[in-house]
């Protein structure tokens, strides 16, 4: 007797064809022919916009005659090669025109949660608002703003400050140009500028793992020009950190530009899964040389906020520098289990230990501490573990930690 | 994913080695799908001759949503679906019996393949074709029911029931050959 399971088995495994040399050939011209004919007929109607764009500066023209001179050796289509020099003049125009930009305003939103920090993304989840603002003054004093309802960074031109609400904080500094508090993912779109340099110096290089494509349209009655990035990830497919943020990510950046002033005027991400593309971000407005009221690089603080400290070398550090990372998820969630908040500020270097932490995680039980592993580029440890809060809710997540500070001390960095 | 979404991106612009390239990687895959839905080598090896070929045809304006595995199996399938109609009207015109029974294999590929594969053949050229779709392109196509649920223009939980009332209808079917 044949069973169902057997029949599922059969059909996965042994059903299958292969074709024959002669097919085999004869499809393949076929096929080849038709996308013959379909270039044909493409590089007709190809928009007159890029072909200006193509034509238009004298370097292009060079290289464009090159491109046909070669061309016409090889016998390539000039379509074929032109994309990436279309790319590269659609960037270079855009490049230019923020040449003076001395202030910006961005609003977009993202797949993210509103209080984890700005470069995460999660393809479950909801879109989250991100509004940014970034000035330079005449003296050359850097300002910029980084907001979304959870969390903010402000560098108010002397220092960054990150405010986790309702009230955490952490500072650093004084470099302005430096995105901390893994802002720089937003950071990177401030600087429209340099993100556009970037992307223009990916395109003349022309490298394949990066495929850049130009296209022209028109969006609620106005021609915009395209440009198409498509990204593969940094990490392999089953790695931890795939899909969590957006270079860990095989992805797609969607620039849409202004045909008439060249403006960056929107900007999206799709991640390409296995099945479809998510759209992780989007910009819904951006504003170019507006005035900024002062009020937004100004941020007052209530007394009792937690301020984050550098780790400092403590009398017994040899005992927690010589931890592994399993041994200091231990020593983390017993302490806060037995509530010593004492031992949880080794791991957490704040001002003190706030109430709704103590709240949150004062009594908890560990169910299971698992083994550490590594994961894409960061260089901290995952300690997968379980506990049970004293609400009774099991909470099973991975415990990041990490020691690349100058006490070498594990610190908790995330996976609470 | 990427891959195919790099090569689909290449073909647009005319990339020739990369059409070849999705063509050697989907060909005996639609081939094998094709010859599951339809029973018959030749009527087969013309559907993924047809969806290749259109599919090069439009290259240039082709723009890839899904996967692109997932989208030419749909090809092939409503191709299929079209071959079977145009079948079975022309069977109904010279009052011929069932064609899908009707059609015989070929002894000589007959003796090539196993017994049980022969059995599987001909068990599956006996099932209703939305049974037959269904089990071939979630088995062999890797699609999701959602995604045939989407093609066959029906509810999850019909298709749910195809795909039972399929694979039951091939063991039993299966099982009196064995008995024979």
């Amino acid at each position: 007797m044949i069973s169902k399971e057997n029949v599922e088995k059969a059909i996965k495994k042994k059903l299958s064809f292969t074709a024959g040399t002669e097919l085999h050939d004869r499809m393949l011209n076929d096929v080849m022919n038709a996308q013959e004919k379909s270039k044909k007929t493409k590089s007709a109607s190809t928009g007159p916009r890029i072909g200006r764009i193509i034509m238009k500066s004298s370097i292009t023209k060079l290289a464009a005659a090159a491109v046909i001179i070669i061309a016409l050796m090889l016998s390539l289509n000039l379509w074929e090669k032109s994309i990436p020099l279309a790319a590269a003049e659609i960037l270079a125009n855009a490049t230019e025109a923020v040449t003076n930009l001395h202030s910006i305003h961005i609003n977009a939103r993202m797949r993210t949660l509103p209080r984890d920090n700005f470069a995460y993304i999660s393809l479950e989840h909801d879109f989250v608002p991100i509004e940014m603002w970034k000035r330079t003054d005449d003296l050359g004093l850097v300002q910029w703003r980084i907001d979304k309802p959870g969390r903010l960074v402000l560098m108010d031109g002397e220092s960054t400050v990150l405010f986790i609400r309702p009230g955490y904080a952490s500072k650093a500094g004084p470099s302005p140009d430096r995105y901390w508090y893994d802002s720089y993912w937003c950071g990177h779109i401030l600087d429209v500028n340099k993100l556009l340099e970037s992307e223009l110096s990916k395109a003349r290089l022309g490298e394949d793992a990066e495929l850049f494509t130009a296209d022209e349209k028109e969006i609620d009655g106005s021609d915009v020009l395209v440009v198409e990035v498509t990204v593969p990830a940094r990490v392999d497919k089953d790695d931890y950190l795939r899909n969590k943020f957006i270079s860990d990510s095989d992805h797609r950046r969607v620039y849409c530009f202004d045909a008439d002033t060249n403006l960056l005027k929107s900007f999206e991400i799709y991640v390409i899964t296995e099945d479809s593309e998510v759209k992780i971000f989007e910009t819904t407005s951006i504003e170019y040389n507006p005035l900024i009221d002062d009020s937004i690089f100004t941020l007052e603080l209530s007394n009792d906020v937690v301020w984050d400290k550098d780790p400092e070398i403590l009398p017994d550090n040899e005992k927690y520098e010589n931890m592994t990372p399993r041994e200091a998820a231990i020593t983390f969630f017993t302490a806060c289990a037995q509530e010593n908040w004492e031992e949880y500020l080794k791991f957490n270097s704040q001002s003190h230990v706030p109430q709704r932490t103590k709240d949150f995680l004062g009594g908890i039980e560990v169910i299971s501490i698992g083994e550490p592993f590594q994961s894409g580029s960061y260089s901290g440890w995952f300690i997968p573990y379980e506990i049970k809060l004293r609400d009774g809710y099991v909470k099973k997540h991975n415990l990041a930690l990490r020691n690349d500070n100058p006490a070498n001390r594990w610190q908790v960095d995330g996976g609470i | 994913m990427l891959e195919d979404k790099l090569l689909v991106l290449k073909c647009k612009h005319g990339d020739k080695e990369a059409m070849c390239r999705l063509y050697e990687k989907y060909k005996d895959y639609l081939l094998t799908l094709a010859k599951g839905l339809l029973g018959e080598q030749a009527t087969a090896e013309d559907v993924v001759h047809d969806v290749f070929v259109s599919f090069a045809g439009l290259a240039g304006q082709f723009r890839l949503k899904g996967s692109l595995r997932a989208y030419l199996a749909t090809c092939v399938s409503n191709l299929a679906r079209d071959k079977i109609r145009r079948r079975t009207r022309q069977a109904q015109v010279t009052d011929s019996m069932n064609p899908v029974i009707q059609r015989q294999d070929n002894p000589a590929q007959n003796l090539i393949e196993s017994e049980e594969l022969t059995r599987l053949r001909q068990a599956l050229n006996q099932i209703p074709y939305e049974q037959r779709e269904t089990v071939i392109l979630h088995l062999k196509g890797g699609m999701k029911f959602r995604e045939i649920a989407g093609l066959q223009g029906v509810s999850l939980s019909t298709i749910h029931g195809r795909y039972r009332y399929g694979l039951d209808k091939l063991r039993s079917l299966m099982n009196s050959e064995v008995e024979k």
